[in-house]
């Protein structure tokens, strides 16, 4: 599904126009119509997963009293389903196949995984079945993400308001989301930057601006899907999780983690390393598990695995280098280098060390 | 964007340039759409 499309234009305008025109208590009636008809239009296999998500969702989300059986078992059960066409598809992440993994199945996968670990945990109190399958069909996010929140969610689906300065917000977010994918990913980065790197001759520069072109590209197409997402979402009146904070202005690896695909990164954080730390206590061992998680999710290879291994490596070498300096009372660099030198040193250092991972999964 | 113009120069120039400034994201997506859709059209989690 692309999203620079009159198709889904129209899906958005019509979306947003019809659901503010309709009484309040139909709303959500309009965006479940919505959201089943586009998935039946272009995945029948994603509207199938999507009913059983939902069904497990509204099961568990009625549950009073926090039955570990059950909500293990629907935890088991939806990772199953993921894993299953994760497998079966691997290796195919960046080829052009017509028959590809079903339309949002690891996005949704998540943000369900997530709301059953937070209503078995108690944080989401128990919620109707109705308002779980308004979590699992709603369109703005199912096709690239964020992989949105429950908690935010229910508020807002519960606020159900217009409110203009939001819905104004969400025009621009799109407007700049496309300028990102027409014009930086497409026109810039996989016309112009591409078309250099094509005309070098093999070798180091070649390799650099083709690397270059890919990682960008990527940050472009990836963070403008998430802006018109989250522009859909806020004129919807919903507000979801930002993905993207300026990675490429980061100073250390660690903040660029912070910053890159944060949707996901949070999610790893909250669900793999703070419980590995907790029944653990080895900071290690999560942030290798954490980025491990990060990189099979993309695809179960062994590139993507080692690309997540990689990035761990970075964050756990800046991690014990804070360590050193503080254990050791090592003078700030700035007592030796500018401050703006070593913010731009800094920078370009992260990014090239981001850069390199592509080698892996290129 | 109509903050930005309106702390940096005020009330009325954020009026005349928030609006221009709209238009010329339009225009420019408008152009970039000719060229060719290279990018994430086939990239499906």
């Amino acid at each position: 599904m692309n999203f620079l499309t009159i198709e889904w234009f129209l899906i958005m305008s019509g979306t947003i126009g019809f659901y503010w025109l309709l009484p309040r208590s139909a709303r959500a009636f309009w965006l479940l119509l919505v959201t089943s008809a586009f998935l039946l239009a272009f995945d029948v296999r994603s509207f199938v997963i999507f009913c059983v998500y939902a069904s497990i969702l509204s099961y568990v989300g009625r549950q009073r009293r926090p039955n570990r059986f059950v909500f293990y078992g629907a935890g088991i059960t939806v990772i199953s389903i993921l894993l299953f066409y994760k497998a079966q598809f691997r290796g195919q992440l960046l080829n052009p196949v017509e028959i590809a993994i079903p339309l949002g199945v690891s996005y949704v996968t998540f943000r369900v995984l997530h709301l059953i670990l937070e209503l078995y945990r108690r944080t989401i109190p128990p919620q109707t079945p109705f308002l779980m399958i308004c979590y699992v069909f709603f369109i703005p996010t199912i096709v690239i993400g964020p992989i949105n929140r429950g908690g935010p969610f229910i508020q807002d689906y519960k606020r159900n308001q217009l409110d203009l300065a939001w819905f104004s917000e969400g025009l621009e977010r799109i407007l700049y989301g496309y300028v990102k994918i027409a014009f930086f990913g497409n026109y810039l980065i996989s016309g112009k930057l591409s078309g250099l790197a094509q005309a070098l001759q093999p070798g180091i520069a070649h390799e650099y601006v083709r690397l270059l072109a890919v990682m960008l590209n990527t940050y472009f197409q990836f963070s403008g899907f998430s802006d018109v997402a989250i522009g859909f979402s806020l004129t919807l009146g919903y507000r979801v999780m930002e993905n993207f904070n300026w990675p490429f202005l980061q100073p250390n690896i660690a903040a660029f983690w912070r910053s890159w695909h944060i949707s996901l990164t949070s999610w790893s954080r909250d669900y793999i390393y703070m419980p590995l730390i907790g029944v653990y206590r080895n900071p290690l061992l999560a942030s290798i598990s954490a980025f491990a998680f990060i990189g099979l999710w993309h695809d179960i290879s062994v590139p993507y695995l080692l690309w997540g291994l990689y990035n761990a490596a970075g964050v756990i070498l800046w991690q014990n280098w804070q360590t050193l300096k503080r254990k050791y009372r090592l003078p700030a660099k700035t007592a030796f280098i500018p401050p703006a030198v070593l913010r731009t040193a800094s920078v370009l250092l992260t990014t090239h060390f981001f850069l390199a991972s592509f080698i892996l999964v290129t | 964007m109509y903050g930005v113009i309106e702390s940096l120069l005020g009330r009325v120039w954020a009026d005349i340039l928030t609006p221009l400034w709209f238009v010329a994201l339009v225009l420019l997506i408008a152009y970039s759409a000719f060229e060719p859709n290279a990018g994430f059209r086939y990239l499906r989690l």
